[in-house]
């Protein structure tokens, strides 16, 4: 009889404590972050912010100079074969030869892990109606995200990894792809890391959003608390110039119009109450981190 | 392990056009001159030829697919994948003098002693050619090692040259079985040195 993992709710599949990684011209900063099991964590920040740097040290790609990376409760480096066979990694761009077919895939995968389901996968084929017959290269580049997509699932993985998977993609497309991962998700054992920078496609799937920027982690945190506490405030210039800049944590100045992010759009409601104090889409929120003021 | 070893063999079966060719070449050259002892040494250097740019391409295909990015995600040590490909040098090599014995017997029916050490010579180069190669590609890439190849061919002819111009004498029977004796040693000490050195180039990359 096969056994199925209890898994105690909850539990962390990912955790990275204070990861450092040193590049002459790059520095990822203490990373850190916590991804429970059950949930999707969108991972944004602007091009050459340390997404894909982060990815490649919980993949073990590249070495880490301090801190530690545990998946599934263990380490990183030391179990790494174990964690592999239970890890789903999809990159941005197809890895596998033009000329193959989706059954070549699946031949290799299949000496590769342990737990590979042939009928798992040709299931996810015929539902994102992926032809069997046709080489790679005749895909198109949503296929193509679909075949990754089909071949990193194919072995009951607990963690899927993806670095910007749905970039480039339609939004049709997208969509199709985000619903996969909802899909996938409803197995409360299981979890997404989801590197991306289209914000749109985190506010409709994450849980919980890590923004990174210059190699540092901004924040990591619940989507619903962020989208609930952020707030942009917005003033005329003459005026922003007399509040205090404390209370903001950026802010863009125009000719005429500032704008400023909040942490707390209650409480700067509460205390200007005459300016105008929206909400932050995560789009917003990143926008201000890197491009406002300090 | 054994996918990986298989998506090398994939790669290869794309490529049954230019063997074809190149068979079809070293046919038509064979008929042309119609010199049946031409045909051993021929296929003999079709195989330290072949072995070599098969193992190139899946080196090739492997950047191309950008491959190696994805194998580091999967269930396999990098000491796996590199073994795969001292494995496939090794299938490759014997898969070629086994081609060349059948053809040679076809043809010939019958081999000389001449004929199977010319055959094990072949096979030696193309595992040394390798052994030396191998490392170049991990270290440097398919398109800076491509400058390693043509030194690495090149050198031989070049020190071969100069021994001849140095006027030494020419070794003699008893120094070539001599040689011969000891080259399945030198070979297997070189291959699996080489072996050790791809893992370490391999261990400390960083893709």
């Amino acid at each position: 009889m096969i056994q199925k993992a209890v898994i105690k709710p909850m539990e962390n599949l990912l955790e990275l404590n204070s990861v450092c990684k040193k590049y002459p011209s790059f520095e990822l900063k203490n990373a850190g972050l916590i991804l429970p099991a059950g949930s999707i964590m969108g991972f944004i920040g602007e091009n050459g912010a340390g997404k894909t740097t982060t990815i490649k040290l919980i993949l073990n790609e590249i070495k880490r100079n301090s801190g530690n990376v545990k998946i599934f409760g263990m380490d990183n480096i030391k179990d790494e074969r174990k964690i592999k066979e239970q890890i789903g990694v999809v990159f941005d761009e197809s890895y596998f030869h033009g000329d193959f077919k989706a059954g070549d895939i699946a031949n290799i995968l299949k000496r590769v892990f342990k737990l590979w389901d042939d009928s798992l996968y040709e299931r996810y084929l015929k539902d994102f109606s992926l032809p069997k017959d046709k080489k790679i290269k005749e895909y198109s580049k949503g296929m193509k995200m679909k075949l990754s997509i089909a071949s990193a699932l194919a072995h009951h993985p607990r963690l899927l990894v993806l670095d910007e998977a749905t970039s480039g993609l339609d939004p049709i497309m997208r969509s199709d792809i985000l619903d996969i991962f909802l899909d996938f998700i409803q197995d409360e054992s299981r979890g997404v890391l989801f590197s991306s920078h289209i914000t749109t496609d985190l506010e409709r799937i994450a849980d919980y959003v890590t923004f990174i920027h210059k190699g540092e982690i901004v924040f990591s945190r619940s989507k619903d608390d962020l989208i609930e506490d952020y707030g942009i405030l917005k003033c005329g210039t003459s005026e922003f110039n007399r509040l205090d800049k404390t209370d903001f944590i950026r802010f863009r100045k125009g000719a005429f119009e500032c704008e400023a992010l909040v942490k707390n759009k209650t409480a700067a409601k509460r205390k200007y109450p005459n300016f105008i104090v929206d909400g932050a889409s995560l789009d917003e929120i990143m926008l201000m981190y890197v491009k406002g003021e300090k | 392990m054994s996918g990986i070893l298989l998506k090398d063999f994939l790669y290869l079966r794309q490529q049954p056009k230019f063997l074809l060719l190149l068979f079809g070449f070293f046919i038509i050259f064979f008929i042309a001159t119609g010199n049946q002892t031409e045909l051993n040494s021929l296929f003999t250097r079709l195989i330290v030829m072949l072995t070599s740019i098969l193992v190139i391409n899946t080196f090739s295909y492997d950047e191309i697919s950008k491959w190696d990015g994805y194998a580091f995600s999967l269930p396999i040590t990098k000491k796996q994948t590199v073994l795969c490909k001292y494995l496939l040098t090794l299938i490759l090599s014997l898969v070629g003098v086994l081609i060349a014995l059948c053809i040679n017997f076809a043809v010939n029916h019958a081999m000389s002693v001449e004929n199977f050490v010319e055959l094990y010579c072949a096979f030696g180069v193309s595992i040394a050619f390798c052994s030396i190669l191998i490392p170049l590609f991990y270290k440097y890439g398919t398109q800076k090692a491509r400058i390693a190849i043509m030194i690495v061919v090149l050198l031989p002819t070049f020190g071969l040259s100069l021994l001849k111009n140095a006027n030494l004498p020419m070794p003699t029977d008893a120094d070539i079985n001599f040689m011969l004796a000891l080259s399945p040693l030198f070979l297997i000490v070189i291959f699996i040195a080489s072996y050790f050195i791809s893992s370490k180039i391999m261990e400390n990359k960083e893709i």
